[in-house]
């Protein structure tokens, strides 16, 4: 199935109700003017249709919350350092994260989605360095222990992991290893890949758009362009050596040679040719879609096509009731 | 003067209602600073401590504010005294055990203080909507069971009730008995967040949509005591109640999009969601022809204005502000910034004001004194502030919401810069947020004066006033269309972040225009539907007319 499947379902559900709901109105033209308000059985269909939704939401509840064929990972069974992410979402309460941030876009809208921040960061161990970064900062003046943040750490691999239709938005960015590009620049790369995702990633972000205020977007192109230009290849090498405001410094770990890679990375990452040997390296940006997450899914029984049908049905069926009743109050009055 | 001893039993639940309104804007004001300025308070008054607040206090102040209206309208509707009087004054003392306990127990958020029994959080959790602790979740219960307790036993036999009790009556027990799924620790987020909707999302529907329809249904029916009135009433809360509760409980899915939950429901939220603004359309469509059947003027004219505020918020802020976000398409765009807001503000109003409207229409019942000039003129003024600063308020909030899922989402912007981004509409939250409060004070000032100084002026008699656009019926199904049109065009400017035109090309002024036409525009319609109803109402122009 191609893309816009949900669009299908959705507006043939639409459609299909309200002609449903017309041929009935239609159909019933005649007997409604005869009858008088008492006659015509709504009552009953009334209270019917209410119990039958109740019953409809009682059904799937037990495939909402995972007790089915298991959709998200167990809570449990995803832990750092020893903590697990049932204690990650302890800490998380007590502590009113969601008083601030959202969780699966839920919550206060002070502070950006964990989810998203989870999937930005990418590894437990960036997710582990911002907390370390931020808490106990005047973004989150709390003072916690090592073991809550371990537990934290956890919990974010886990919102990290979840299955939510591909919410948040992100752009589908992959990275394609061009034609004719030399064995040693795919190794610089994957040194630079390698040292970035250690060191640089959980402040400039794993796709390098920046998670910490005040940090660069190396996914633009213009940026690069101006600080090539400004301070060249050699100054942009002097500032990871010796480190800038915030950033530290990072001559006594990284060698020259590394700092070199690293930073052919980081410009592989706008898409740009770097000036160090990236060549044939691109960034495809591959547009913004929940669509993929159908095909996902539909491997589960109830997520399955077949079910998709049987869902429509269901659909109909409560969509022409509620398009019907509107139609006979405002004819009845 | 009020007929049974047992309804002045409502005057210290509407108190502290009037008392968490004012703890609700002061947090709420606080919230205003630190958007504007996010270092002044921090470390001092957390972030999440002050929205703790600011949500609690609504929720408790609407509890309170209901109890007061069912106790001081139970004894009317049955006939005599209140049953279980000493319970209902274990009840007031157990609602500020409650407040008290868990507002105390808040500010242990901010070093993560908590206690933990039975796998259960008891002193607060980081819960949205509920984040009281289990011990204070429990006695809240018990309050809810004594409650209805005194209300069942209170009521004559259910084979006399109108319909319009029913609906309140099994609106407030949904409400009730749903507040228990919400308030379990499960320890998978999905199921957290569903059951967390079953409690919040149910409480809108069986509140608003049941149980205040009800109560303001029973409302019609004690100020007009016509066999014919209580056929009306019947017939409109019936529709009202089955489409509301079938929409609602399917439309309940709007929110299972996104949380870990099965691809299903974005058909089956999606379509109810959708479908959610035909009981909504139908209450205003209603009330157009209620209010035309009227042969009487409604004497409490701070009431009229605020239900008149409930109808409007309930048209404009639930349903078609709910329809701009709630397409799986536009949601999948808007979810998780400030575009939820706007909806959330504007929807929270039409509850606040179901309140305040039930308050001003006991009060001067209670107090057994007029309803005089200064009376009705503050409590005008309070309804226009509040409702006129809310829509201000609401309205920043989506215009910096649409203008975030820019930053946020697409250009995945470091959060700064979205701060920054969003920086000016947070003047215009604060802005519309010191409305409300002025509004507020006028509101309190006008009820404190009624209730503790004589007040010896002649009953309010409204002026005669010129018929034109803003205080008649007329064109109400037209500017509801229209109402209808911009929400759609507001759904167009979310949905178009996803087109072409704006991902790769960059034209943001099409999301920006879109949004700003339907989002500015559905403000102009209601302050325009507001004034159509409430003066026609209040000058009496329909009963002319018939």
């Amino acid at each position: 199935m191609g893309s816009f499947i949900y669009l299908k379902f959705f507006v043939s559900a639409m459609v299909t109700s309200l002609l449903l709901a017309l041929v009935l109105f239609l159909y019933n033209a005649r007997r409604r003017a005869s009858a008088k308000a008492e006659e015509i059985p709504y009552r009953k269909l009334g209270k019917f249709m209410i119990i039958a939704s109740i019953i409809f939401v009682l059904a799937v509840t037990p495939l909402s919350v995972d007790m089915a064929d298991k959709r998200n990972p167990s809570p449990e069974e995803i832990t750092y350092n020893g903590a697990t992410a049932v204690e990650g979402f302890r800490v998380a309460i007590d502590y009113n994260c969601m008083g601030c941030h959202t969780i699966v876009g839920n919550g206060a809208y002070y502070a950006p989605d964990l989810n998203y921040i989870a999937r930005r960061a990418g590894t437990a161990e960036n997710i582990r360095a911002l907390l370390e970064t931020f808490v106990g900062s005047k973004y989150m003046p709390f003072n916690m222990t090592e073991r809550q943040l371990d537990a934290l750490t956890a919990w974010m691999l886990y919102l990290r992991d979840l299955n939510t239709n591909n919410w948040p938005p992100m752009p589908r960015v992959e990275i394609v290893e061009g034609a004719g590009t030399g064995a040693a620049v795919n190794e610089t790369l994957q040194l630079g890949r390698q040292i970035y995702e250690t060191n640089c990633a959980s402040c400039h972000g794993a796709d390098g758009r920046g998670v910490v205020p005040g940090t660069p977007d190396f996914t633009d192109p213009a940026w690069w362009d101006s600080m090539l230009a400004t301070e060249g290849f050699e100054g942009l090498a002097a500032v990871v050596k010796n480190g800038k405001g915030a950033m530290p410094a990072f001559g006594n770990r990284l060698s020259d040679e590394e700092i070199n890679a690293v930073l052919a990375y980081a410009q592989s990452l706008s898409g740009q040719t770097a000036q160090q040997p990236a060549e044939g390296k691109r960034l495809v940006f591959g547009g913004y879609s929940f669509e993929p997450s159908f095909e996902a899914n539909k491997d589960r029984w109830y997520e399955s096509m077949g079910a998709w049908y049987v869902y429509w049905v269901i659909t109909v069926f409560f969509g022409t009731f509620l398009i019907y009743s509107f139609m006979y109050w405002y004819a009845r009055g | 003067m009020a007929k049974f001893r047992s309804q002045y039993l409502a005057l210290p639940f509407a108190l502290v209602a009037v008392v968490l309104f004012f703890v609700q804007l002061i947090a709420g004001g606080l919230l205003a600073v630190y958007y504007i300025s996010p270092d002044t308070l921090s470390g001092i008054v957390n972030f999440n401590l002050l929205r703790t607040y600011h949500l609690n206090a609504l929720l408790f102040w609407l509890f309170s504010a209901t109890f007061a209206a069912v106790i001081y309208a139970v004894p009317v509707l049955s006939g005599r005294e209140l049953w279980g009087q000493g319970l209902v004054k274990l009840l007031a003392l157990a609602l500020i055990v409650f407040v008290v306990g868990a507002f105390a127990s808040f500010p242990l958020m901010q070093k993560g203080e908590n206690v933990w029994a039975f796998g259960q959080p008891l002193l607060y959790e980081g819960k949205e909507y509920v984040e009281a602790g289990r011990i204070w979740d429990v006695l809240l219960f018990i309050g809810f069971i004594i409650f209805s307790l005194v209300v069942l036993k209170s009521l004559p036999p259910p084979r006399e009730w109108p319909l319009a009790l029913w609906a309140l009556v099994m609106g407030a027990a949904v409400a009730f008995f749903l507040y228990i799924p919400g308030n379990i620790f499960f320890k998978s987020i999905p199921a957290s967040e569903y059951f967390r909707w079953w409690t919040v999302h149910y409480w809108v529907e069986g509140a608003l949509e049941v149980a205040f329809a009800g109560a303001f249904g029973l409302i019609l029916m004690l100020v007009i005591p016509v066999p014919e009135v209580r056929k009306v009433v019947d017939k409109y809360i019936f529709y009202d109640v089955v489409l509301a509760a079938v929409s609602g409980i399917l439309g309940q899915g709007h929110h299972y999009f996104w949380i870990g939950t099965p691809t299903f429901w974005i058909l089956i939220g999606g379509v109810f969601s959708v479908l959610e603004i035909v009981p909504l359309t139908l209450m205003a469509l209603e009330a157009v022809k209620i209010a035309k059947k009227g042969k009487a003027r409604f004497a409490n004219v701070p009431s009229l204005y605020y239900m008149v505020g409930i109808l409007v918020f309930g048209l404009i802020g639930v349903a078609l502000l709910g329809l701009v976000q709630t397409w799986p398409w536009t949601n999948w765009w808007e979810h998780g910034t400030w575009v939820t807001p706007l909806h959330g503000h504007e929807g929270m109003m039409a509850f606040a004001m179901g309140a305040i409207s039930l308050l001003y229409f006991a009060l001067p019942d209670l107090t057994n004194k007029p309803i005089d000039r200064t009376f009705v003129s503050w409590g005008k003024k309070a309804f226009w502030l509040m409702f006129i600063g809310q829509i201000i308020l609401a309205t920043s909030f989506g215009l910096g919401g649409v203008r975030q899922i820019y930053y946020y989402w697409i250009q995945g912007a470091p959060w700064s810069t979205i701060m920054e981004a969003r920086f000016p509409f947070a003047v215009g939250i604060a802005f519309g947020g010191g409305l409300v409060f002025i509004g507020y004070l006028y509101m309190a000032a006008s009820m404190l004066r009624h209730l503790l100084f004589p007040v010896s002026g002649e009953p309010y008699e409204p002026p005669k006033v010129e018929r034109n656009f803003l205080n008649t019926l007329d064109g109400i199904p037209f500017l509801v269309g229209i109402a209808v049109f911009l929400a759609l065009v507001g759904a167009a400017g979310l949905w178009s972040f996803s087109s072409t035109a704006v991902l790769v090309h960059g034209n943001l002024w099409i999301p920006y225009a879109l949004s700003a036409i339907s989002y500015i525009g559905l403000a102009v319609v209601a302050v325009l539907l507001a004034s159509k109803f409430a003066r026609t109402l209040e000058y009496g122009h329909h009963i002319e007319a018939v």
